[in-house]
Order: structure tokens, then C-alpha cells, then sequence
């Protein structure tokens, strides 16, 4: 087990080299920096030699690899450097963004997995009849619904019938639980549909496919209730597609939570990212990116040991 | 609990006189999934959409860019979807929002299409160091959420139709390199090919004529359900400011224009977003359908 986790670990190291080099080359590549950015319109009127200064002061003149040396040592040992734009560290602008877009993450997985599971558990162990159409169309719709527009509907309805309105500043869930919350469910909400519809839709054909073959016929005939059999055998034996997806799914999550924080102005990774393309602050363009892409990866080594734990002959081959 | 109860497994359905083991199982599901009124309803959509996006402005003869009518008037007979916040019509921006989405949705797929197949036609016919490299740079791509990197790329590029349909293309050409490469190396293992090269066809010819055409099937399938998938990322990317701009209506850009009026005239959100909404259904049913019809085995995460 050991050994097969070290072998998945030691397979994402280029990987996450490649994401790293791909990130760096992309904000460099593309033309305009941080100091165009700044200047705006008015980049003409200013004096070349105080640009090129400042290009030096930032560090913008440096060779590219040393450049590239200085991200990649940075994000190995911790020292991220500072924002271009506002001199502050980048770790702590990480450190404030980073609870906003996981807590939205974690809560919109919470709800897809409670509600996607055993809704198409429901979906398959009732083939045809009216609870897996209606859990099939609302599957669709879930895969079809933008979840920002969702989100502007809610809170507009929210608002105009309720007289609802979510908190404008953001409240960390250790100092008031309840008001954090009350900002965050609708956010989570929204982001979990996709996930809800590809969950339950998984656990349906998963379990489908399970339930036809011949040990849950045996099982049956020793006397076996359908209800003991799904939970027994079916189920453990479903789970590896409906992992697989939770997985994935999980990583498509950051990008929906990146939109939904824009919808909601909550300052998480997403948002933070994408002011810093706005401004070009190469480094906090960078780390959010590296971030978000790493979480992916991270995700998907998880999801490959717990194969492992689930299904004891991928262990071994 | 009865056996009643159980679920329909094959020989559940042979026992009550289902004749559905006689035929094979491949037959079996494509005549199952002809008769599901799902897919059919998904191309009534799409055909609809079609229409709207090529007829619509024929027919309802009102420019999408004229500021000539009241501002924020709610829906009436005159104007079924209401105005905007410049006086102008939305149903005909809806409509002319079909063409532009519909437009972005095609070209960006047509780039992923055609980046995807020329890498792995590529990696299987220049030999393995070619193929090694690009499909490194294929998994470091796919390690990538897709709204994330479209996100990066687009907005560094800088706010522009074309730039978003560059991104989205860019990003999903590492699915369809990944279908193209399986299904040419699962072609070249074929004993046909012997025979082809034998008979003294030169790479090209083998290349064009007889492993592409095997390709076919498989990317339409992809390409359905990459469709509604670049629709939407298009609206994301509109929506926040780095997809099509202002003056041009794209679905996601009305949105993105309708949340300072929300208050007032939650018209503006609610066509197009239904729009949106709409289309995507229709991909989506038809995705569905023709992946079990055409290639069962064939997952796609999504």
C-alpha cells in the first residue's frame, strides 16, 4: 500500500513541474506587464527611463530562468515574495483567500454527495418508475443550469420576496458561525448543482450495471432483502466510477467557485486571481493558479489511493 | 421485501417474458435508446435554436443594436422580452445572442477539434519521441481545471471574442487528443493496415484514407457534448468580464450587463440566462443519447 502511494506520489512531480513551467510562461508570453498595467493609457507621457526602473526594481528585467528559479524555489519553500501592486506578502493575501474558496468548496461537495448518492440510489433501485425520471430531468437541468445565473436569481429573489440580503463583508466562520454560514450557503448551493446532477447520475449507472450481475441474483436467492444487498454488495462494488467522478468533480468545483465568488464579491482564490490578471501581478497570478491547479492534482492522487483502499487488486498490479 | 421489488437486471426481465437477452446487447440498447424520447427532445431543441439563431432576426425585424424604444420597459406585446437599460429591444438581442453563441460554441470546438486530432494523428504517426512529448503536454493540460486555465489565458489575452474562443479551443484539445490517439493506435493494430502498407501506400494516404475516417465517429460524439460545455464556459467567461464585449450581445455579456439592473428589470437576466439554460438541456440530451448509441464505452469526465 505504501509503495503504491510513494509510485502515485513520484508520477505527479512532473506534472505539477509542467503546470508550473505552462503558468510561468503564459503570464510572461503575453504582452503588457505589471507596469503597463499601472500606467493605463497614460504610458506615454512617461518618462522611458523611470519605466525601465521600475521594470528593475520589480525584478521584470531578470532572465527568465532566474525568473522561473525564483517562483519555483518560492513555492517549494514558502517565500512567496510580494504583490507587485500593493508591496504586500502574497502569502498573506493567500492566507485570506484561501478559507473563503475551500469552505465554499468543502460545504458544495457536502451537499452534492448527501444529496447526488442517494438520490441515485433511489434512480436505480427504482429503474423507470417516476422517481428516477424526475431524478434523471432534474439531473439534466442540474448539468444545465449556469450557476451564476442561478445565483443572481436567488439572491434577487431572495431580496425582493424575503427581504433577504447576504452580509457584504466577509465573516470568518471562527469569529460568527452563523453569520458565515448565511453568506455562504447560497454560493455553495449554486456550485454544487453540476457536481449534485454528475454524482447522482454516476451512482445510477453505476449501480445499474452492479445490480445485473449474477452475485446480486445470488445473494437474492439465499434470501438476501434488496435493501441488504445494495447496502452489502452492490454499493462497495459501485463505487469506484462514483469516486472517480467526486474526484474530478471536486476539482471543477474551484473553477465554479471562481465565478460564483464574482458573483457574490467574496474575495476567495478565484477572485483574488482574477484582479491579479487584471493588474498583472505576476506573482499572485502565479500562486492562485499554481494553487487551484495543484488542488486538482492533489485531488486525483487522492482519488487514486482510495482505489486502492476500496478495491484491493488495483493495489497490486 | 419481495422479489417484486427487485431491480430489473437482465435475467429479472427474462423471467417475466421480456425477450431482451435473445438479442445481443449492443442491438438491444440501440433499439432502447431510439425509442427515448429524451434524445428526440434534445434535437427539437437544438433544431429550434438553430432556427431562432438563423431566422430570428428575419423574422422579428427589429435591429438588436437600435436604442429607439423606452428604457427598461417591462415585457409587453411590442417587446415580449422587455428592454434594456439603452432602450433597446431584448428579444432581438436574444436572437442575434443565439448566433453569436452558437458561433463561439462551434469555432471553439472546430479549434479543439482540429488541435486535438492534428496532435495525436501526429504523436502515432512520428514516432515516440513525438508522442511521449505531446501527450506529456496533453496531461499537464488535462491536470488543469478547464474554467481555470480559460479563465488564465483568456483574461491575459485580454477581453476579446476571439480570444476566448483561442482559450476555450486551447483547452479542451487535450479530450479530443486523448479520444483521437486511442482510437488511431487501436486502427494501426489492425490487420488492414498491413495490407494497406504492403500494397505500397504512402503514410499520408494511410494517414487520410483510412485511420482519420475511423476517427469520425467517436469526435462527433465528443464534439456534441464539448459543445454545450464551450456554450457555457463562454457565458462564465462573459459574465466576468472576459469573453465577447459590451455592444455585442452574447448571452453571457447580456448577463453581464443585466446585474447592475437587476432590481429594476430582472428581465434582463432571466432570457438570457433561460437561453442558456435551454440550449445547454438540448446538448445535453443529445450528448446523452448519442454516447449510448454510438460508443457506450466511452466516458468522458465532464
Amino acid at each position: 500500500m505504501i509503495r503504491y502511494i510513494l509510485q502515485r506520489l513520484l508520477l505527479a512531480i512532473p506534472t505539477f513541474l509542467g503546470m508550473s513551467i505552462l503558468i510561468f510562461l503564459l503570464v510572461r508570453l503575453v504582452p503588457g506587464d505589471v507596469v503597463n498595467a499601472m500606467l493605463g493609457s497614460s504610458s506615454s507621457n512617461v518618462d522611458p527611463t523611470a519605466e525601465h526602473n521600475l521594470r528593475v526594481s520589480l525584478g521584470l528585467t531578470q532572465p527568465l530562468p532566474v525568473q522561473y528559479w525564483n517562483f519555483i524555489s518560492g513555492l517549494v519553500t514558502g517565500h512567496l515574495g510580494n504583490s507587485l501592486v500593493t508591496g504586500l506578502p502574497v502569502s498573506q493575501t493567500l492566507a485570506a483567500a484561501i478559507p473563503i474558496t475551500f469552505e465554499i468548496a468543502i460545504i458544495a461537495a457536502l451537499i452534492a454527495i448527501l444529496v447526488g448518492i442517494p438520490t441515485g440510489i433511489l434512480s436505480a433501485t427504482h429503474p423507470n418508475g417516476w422517481m428516477d425520471f424526475v431524478a434523471r430531468v432534474a439531473g439534466l437541468l442540474g448539468l444545465s443550469i449556469p450557476n451564476f445565473w442561478f445565483a443572481t436569481l436567488a439572491l434577487l429573489a431572495l431580496s425582493s420576496f424575503l427581504g433577504w440580503n447576504p452580509g457584504v463583508i466577509w465573516t470568518p466562520f471562527w469569529s460568527d458561525p452563523g453569520g458565515n454560514l448565511s453568506e455562504v450557503w447560497l454560493p455553495a448551493l449554486a456550485v454544487s448543482f453540476y457536481m449534485m446532477a454528475t454524482i447522482s447520475r454516476m451512482t445510477r449507472s453505476s449501480l445499474l450495471e452492479v445490480l445485473g450481475q449474477d452475485y446480486i441474483r445470488t445473494a437474492l436467492a439465499k434470501g438476501a432483502t434488496t435493501r441488504y444487498a445494495v447496502a452489502r454488495h452492490a454499493l462497495r462494488n459501485a463505487l469506484i466510477p462514483i469516486l472517480t467522478v467526486t474526484g474530478f468533480q471536486l476539482g471543477y468545483l474551484l473553477g465554479g467557485t471562481t465565478v460564483i465568488e464574482i458573483v457574490f464579491g467574496l474575495p476567495g482564490l478565484g477572485y483574488t486571481m482574477i484582479n491579479a490578471i487584471h493588474d498583472r501581478d505576476y506573482p499572485i497570478i502565479q500562486d492562485t493558479a499554481m494553487l487551484l491547479a495543484g488542488v486538482f492534482v492533489v485531488l486525483n492522487l487522492v482519488v487514486d489511493v482510495l482505489y486502492g483502499v476500496v478495491d484491493p487488486r488495483i493495489r497490486l498490479r | 421485501m419481495s422479489m417484486n421489488d427487485l431491480p430489473p437486471g437482465p435475467a429479472v426481465m427474462a423471467d417475466q417474458g421480456v425477450p431482451r437477452r435473445k438479442l445481443p446487447p449492443a442491438l438491444s440498447r440501440l433499439r432502447g435508446r431510439l425509442r427515448d424520447p429524451i434524445g428526440m427532445i434534445g434535437v427539437v431543441i437544438i433544431v429550434c435554436t438553430v432556427l431562432a439563431a438563423v431566422l430570428g432576426p428575419v423574422i422579428w425585424r427589429i435591429d438588436y443594436a437600435s436604442e429607439a424604444y423606452g428604457r427598461l420597459t417591462a415585457p409587453s406585446l411590442s417587446h415580449p422580452m422587455g428592454t434594456d437599460e439603452l432602450g433597446r429591444d431584448v428579444l432581438s438581442r436574444v436572437l442575434h445572442g443565439a448566433q453569436v453563441s452558437l458561433e463561439i460554441g462551434i469555432i471553439s470546438v472546430g479549434i479543439a477539434l482540429v488541435l486535438g486530432t492534428a496532435a495525436a494523428l501526429a504523436a502515432v504517426f512520428y514516432g515516440t519521441v513525438v508522442d511521449a512529448v505531446l501527450m506529456r503536454l496533453v496531461d499537464i493540460l488535462f491536470a488543469f481545471p478547464g474554467l481555470i486555465l480559460a479563465i488564465l489565458i483568456a483574461g491575459l489575452l485580454g477581453p476579446s471574442r476571439t480570444h476566448t474562443m483561442m482559450a476555450i479551443g486551447l483547452v479542451y484539445a487535450p479530450a479530443f487528443a486523448r479520444v483521437a490517439r486511442a482510437s488511431a493506435m487501436e486502427t494501426m493494430a489492425q490487420p488492414f493496415v498491413e495490407a494497406v502498407r504492403s500494397l505500397g501506400a504512402t503514410q499520408t494516404r494511410l494517414m487520410i484514407r483510412h485511420v482519420v475516417p475511423q476517427l469520425l465517429s467517436p469526435l462527433i460524439v465528443l464534439s456534441t457534448i464539448y459543445l454545450s460545455t464551450a456554450i457555457l464556459t463562454e457565458a462564465s467567461l462573459s459574465y466576468i468580464g472576459l469573453g465577447t464585449q459590451p455592444p455585442e450581445p452574447s448571452w453571457g455579456s447580456m448577463l453581464f450587463a443585466a446585474e447592475t439592473y437587476m432590481q429594476l428589470a430582472p428581465w434582463l437576466a432571466i432570457f438570457p440566462g433561460l437561453a442558456i439554460m435551454i440550449t445547454i438541456l438540448g446538448f445535453n440530451f443529445i450528448g446523452d443519447w448519442l454516447r449510448d448509441v454510438l460508443d457506450p464505452r466511452m466516458g468522458v469526465p465532464l
